[in-house]
């Protein structure tokens, strides 16, 4: 039995940060100035006016929630959320590979802590794909850079490095996770809200690129549980078939494009863990609150940059997921 | 010695462009103290505090990059023989380009590596090819010219290698698994051409690497296998070449790296000091401790380098106590002789500035207790060589303290084994100088408990003085540990002294006890009454407990002294079973052995015991009653990093 009593009221407490649509829609009412001033995280205010900054700020809040918790956590559960750092340490890699493809400024990097060489002041360095494999070398990646760098200086396109990197990422966790003794409270909390992030990657892949199934096969391999299901939904053929097989998770719900499935899929996840954030004898609340603070930073963001290029409130509202109890009842 | 150094507050007004020099100079003499200067003293100045937020961001970064490259060459483990040399005048500029030297060289060397491993895969892999096709009963030249089939041999990423098979397997393509080479899986395959473009989708999705059918080699496929293992030879070779490239450099740049460690941890300290500044356009302040004695070198050179343009301010320490409220920290100026004793004083507490310091005090009483308790000239001797001889050692430099403490005990050790008349256990070798514990078992505890009672007494004197040199006149007169608890001590003392020896009590022995016993009672209403400490009346009958409880104190405090006495029967006791199952072994070489192996084990844990217990009774029963241990260590700004052992 792993303990994680130490963490527990310091996950209850983090988790009345994840607002419900009233609160922001009051916070939607202010100027975008009063907006950014006003943002409180768990770590405190975040008091800055400047929009950049308090955005990497609140991307930021989710890596020292994260640390925060490696310190009162077990090596096995340490394990796991170290895994799941590789996540954002694979977001700085696609940043720094597309400010060089692409000619643009890298947006925002995530500061991952020591151990890590994919930040700065590491990528400042960085001039050319060439550069970016020297960077990293000695860690996982590195192979899939040399297989992937030369075809991506080619041709532009990051895809395949992409999906491959999350692949690589999935397996990693994975690995944690069986190792940690608690496979089903992960399984039930982060990796349903991952397989979920899945589900809409493959979605997008077959209904908006039209891929054929033998290269969303190659893509995303199953390597999940449930390998018959997976299979099915990948071999759907149609969308309606697909959504068919995602019923046990919308319940009724009846959704007409890929869009609307995002947004419903995002709510359903946000319900169905929120009830897991209450689950203090297990990984359960864990998993939930590193699944659920994507969707809070996320809701801020789209808060942000709503208010930054004059959407009204009901253009960007379906946007927001319903957060804190008022996602449950 | 008694007390720590006396310091002075120092205060310089400069112009802010010597202040660099003049903090790089104080770092250089390591007895300077910074002090945060509060924002009501600035604003008394007209000045304000100012943060170099760009250079500590600056320092972090290249720490952070020194690290990982250290971290690189080492793993983490560090040798302590390497001689670190740090230039404490370069630039960060200069660190960076230099650091980023390094980083390209050391970098380069590892990805030509890298390359080599890829080459030497990429060779085994065509070897692995000829092999293959070598061994197949078809004729696979024929498919040089085909235009039916799509065929491929090359190799898939063993992380990528589940997708291309589920993907693969929904096409009519046969695919043989050949090999796994390297982190690689090597595949054939064909199938009609018309699948092609759904075949080479995939491949582009799992980074398929072609390597073709070897028709180049179907010839003379001896010749080309020849030309495949000569190239292998020649990259093992380039392998070896490439490690001591490697190591060369590691061995090159690691004293830089970690010299490039002290620099930047000291420019980091120099940035933390001028944030505690206070400035404004052209002068800044500063403030801190500094040793009374170096106020003229100080002065000197601060002068000198700022050609005099400054004004130097200085104030005694116990002044600025009063006026400001500060508290100075601790400086200790012992003789190298004490200094390893600062240990033990130190993992108890630090004495306040105003304290008196119990260094010599807690030296002097650890040493004896160890002495008396582990009275052998033989044992004694062994851990006395100990400690010299490893104290020369380099291996053992971050030891050097224990090591002194250990031959400080091992020197009392002899000295008790020539007064016990023991030497390795046997007591029938030297004539005792006073008597044998053995023997005298009563007299050996006796002997502790007046030990007790002495070092008790002057415990409870240096409380006296403490408390007087505190102003807690209330302390020092009615507390258990003050004037008052001496009185009732020293009385129960005389009182069974008397009683012991069975002559008359003389008349002044009780009411010194009934007065010490009401001083006590009544500590906190006369400390109130007198001294006006609290802010109400305190409840009288509190002082019954105390009462109660300083009796018991001083009761099992002196008892407890009793262990130096059984620890020093437990010595010969021990030796005693050691010699008799040496009697009982008639093999010459096995009574040597079990001679030499019980003396290394009651040295090792009976040595070890001892240090304890000498311990305990130097905490428990002496430091509690006179040491406050709340002061603050002197924090000087010095070049290195603060390397506490």
């Amino acid at each position: 039995m792993v303990y994680h009593g130490a963490s527990y009221p310091k996950v209850s407490y983090w988790a009345t940060f994840f607002r419900g649509k009233k609160e922001l829609k009051e916070k939607w009412n202010l100027s975008l100035e009063d907006i950014l001033l006003s943002i409180s995280l768990p770590r405190g205010k975040v008091g800055k006016p400047d929009v950049m900054e308090v955005e990497r700020l609140i991307h930021q809040e989710k890596i020292t929630l994260i640390h925060s918790l490696m310190l009162y956590e077990g090596k096995k559960t340490r394990d796991v959320l170290d895994a799941y750092l590789m996540r954002y340490e694979i977001h700085n890699i696609v940043e720094v590979v597309l400010s060089l493809l692409y000619h643009r400024p890298v947006t925002m990097l995530y500061d991952l802590g020591r151990g890590h060489r994919i930040q700065k002041p590491y990528t400042d360095e960085v001039k050319n794909l060439k550069d970016v494999q020297s960077l990293l070398f000695h860690t996982p990646y590195y192979r899939l850079a040399q297989d992937a760098f030369a075809e991506m200086e080619r041709t532009g396109d990051t895809f395949s490095f992409e999906v491959q990197l999350s692949n690589l990422f999935l397996k990693k966790l994975f690995k944690a996770i069986k190792q940690s003794g608690e496979l089903q409270a992960w399984k039930d909390t982060l990796l349903f809200a991952l397989s979920m992030e899945r589900v809409l990657f493959v979605a997008r892949m077959k209904f908006n690129y039209h891929s054929s199934v033998e290269e969303v096969l190659a893509y995303f391999p199953v390597v999940w549980e449930n390998r018959d299901w997976w299979r099915r939904l990948l071999m759907a053929k149609d969308f309606e078939e697909f959504v068919a097989l995602l019923s046990f998770v919308l319940k009724g719900e009846s959704v007409q494009d890929l869009q609307q499935l995002s947004q419903v899929l995002s709510q359903k996840v946000v319900k169905r863990l929120w009830r897991f954030l209450h689950v203090p004898t297990s990984a359960h609340f864990i998993g939930a609150f590193i699944a659920l603070q994507e969707f809070m930073v996320e809701n801020l963001q789209v808060i942000i940059e709503g208010k930054r290029y004059n959407f009204s409130w009901n253009q960007i509202a379906s946007f927001v997921v319903e957060g804190g109890s008022h996602a449950v009842f | 010695m008694l007390f720590s150094e006396r310091l002075k507050k120092i205060e310089v007004l400069l112009k802010k462009e010597d202040v660099e020099r003049v903090v790089d100079w104080l770092a250089h003499y390591g007895k300077f103290e910074p002090i945060p200067i509060d924002d009501a003293k600035a604003k008394e100045y007209h000045l304000y505090h100012t943060k170099n937020i760009e250079t500590a961001q600056r320092i972090a970064n290249l720490l952070r990059r020194t690290e990982d490259l250290v971290m690189k060459m080492t793993g983490g483990v560090i040798s302590p023989q390497i001689d670190v040399q740090p230039n404490w005048l370069m630039g960060l500029s200069e660190l960076d380009s230099k650091l980023s030297e390094i980083e390209k060289s050391y970098q380069k060397i590892l990805e030509q590596m890298a390359d080599l491993q890829r080459r030497k895969v990429d060779i085994e892999i065509r070897v692995r090819r000829l092999q293959f096709f070598a061994g197949l009963d078809i004729p696979w030249q024929k498919l040089k010219n085909t235009s039916l089939f799509y065929v491929g041999f090359g190799a898939i990423a063993e992380s990528q290698y589940s997708g291309f098979v589920q993907a693969i397997s929904e096409l009519p393509v046969e695919v043989r698994y050949v090999d796994r080479i390297g982190g690689d899986v090597v595949v054939f395959f064909f199938c009609d051409v018309k699948y092609k473009e759904s075949v080479e989708r995939i491949l582009k999705a799992v980074f398929y690497k072609e390597y073709g059918l070897p028709f180049d080699a179907a010839d003379n496929p001896h010749q080309r296998l020849m030309q495949y293992s000569f190239d292998l030879t020649a990259t093992y070779d380039e392998e070896l070449w490439l490690e001591k490239q490697k190591a060369k450099i590691e061995h090159l740049f690691l004293p830089d790296l970690l010299a490039f460690f002290e620099v930047l941890a000291y420019r980091q300290r120099l940035v933390e000091i001028s944030d505690e500044m206070v400035s404004s356009q052209t002068v800044s302040l500063f403030s801190g401790w500094i040793p009374a004695r170096d106020e003229a070198i100080v002065r000197f050179n601060i002068e000198k380098i700022t050609g005099k343009r400054c004004t130097i301010e200085t104030k005694d320490a116990s002044r600025a106590m009063i006026e400001e409220g500060l508290e100075p920290p601790t400086l200790f100026d012992h003789p190298s002789l004490l200094r390893p004793f600062e240990t033990v004083v130190k993992t108890y507490g630090m004495p306040h500035y105003r304290e008196i310091d119990p260094t010599i005090f807690s030296a002097f009483t650890y040493v004896l207790m160890y002495g008396a308790m582990f009275g052998d000239v033989g044992q004694g001797a062994v851990l006395f060589l100990l400690g010299l001889v490893g104290g020369f050692l380099k291996a053992f430099r971050k030891m050097q303290n224990l090591l002194k403490i250990v031959m400080w005990v091992g020197f009392s050790s002899m000295v008790f084994g020539f007064l016990y008349g023991e030497f390795f256990g046997k007591e029938d070798i030297i004539q005792a100088l006073w008597f044998s514990p053995r023997e005298n078992v009563n007299q050996i505890l006796l002997v502790a408990v007046g030990m007790g009672v002495i070092l008790i007494s002057i415990a409870v004197i240096l409380n006296v003085v403490n408390s007087w040199l505190e102003k807690d006149y209330a302390k020092m007169l009615f507390s258990p540990y003050g004037i008052a608890g001496l009185m009732f001590y020293w009385g129960i003392l005389l009182l069974v002294v008397f009683l012991f020896l069975k002559k008359p009590l003389p008349s002044f022995i009780v009411p010194i006890i009934i007065v010490g016993l009401v001083l006590i009672f009544l500590e906190k209403p006369l400390a109130f009454l007198l001294f006006h400490h609290g802010k109400k009346f305190p409840n009288p009958v509190m002082g019954f407990f105390d009462l109660f409880e300083s009796m018991i104190n001083f009761l099992s405090n002196t008892v407890s002294f009793m262990r130096i006495g059984a620890f020093a029967l437990n010595h010969t006791a021990l030796m005693g079973v050691v010699f008799l199952i040496d009697s009982m072994i008639a093999n010459p070489f096995l009574k040597w052995f079990v001679l030499l192996f019980g003396n290394v084990f009651i040295i090792g844990f009976e040595g070890f015991v001892v240090g304890i217990q000498a311990l305990r009774l130097e905490y428990y029963e002496l430091f509690v009653k006179f040491f406050r241990g709340t002061g603050k260590s002197f924090d000087a700004l010095g070049l290195y990093r603060n390397k506490e052992e």
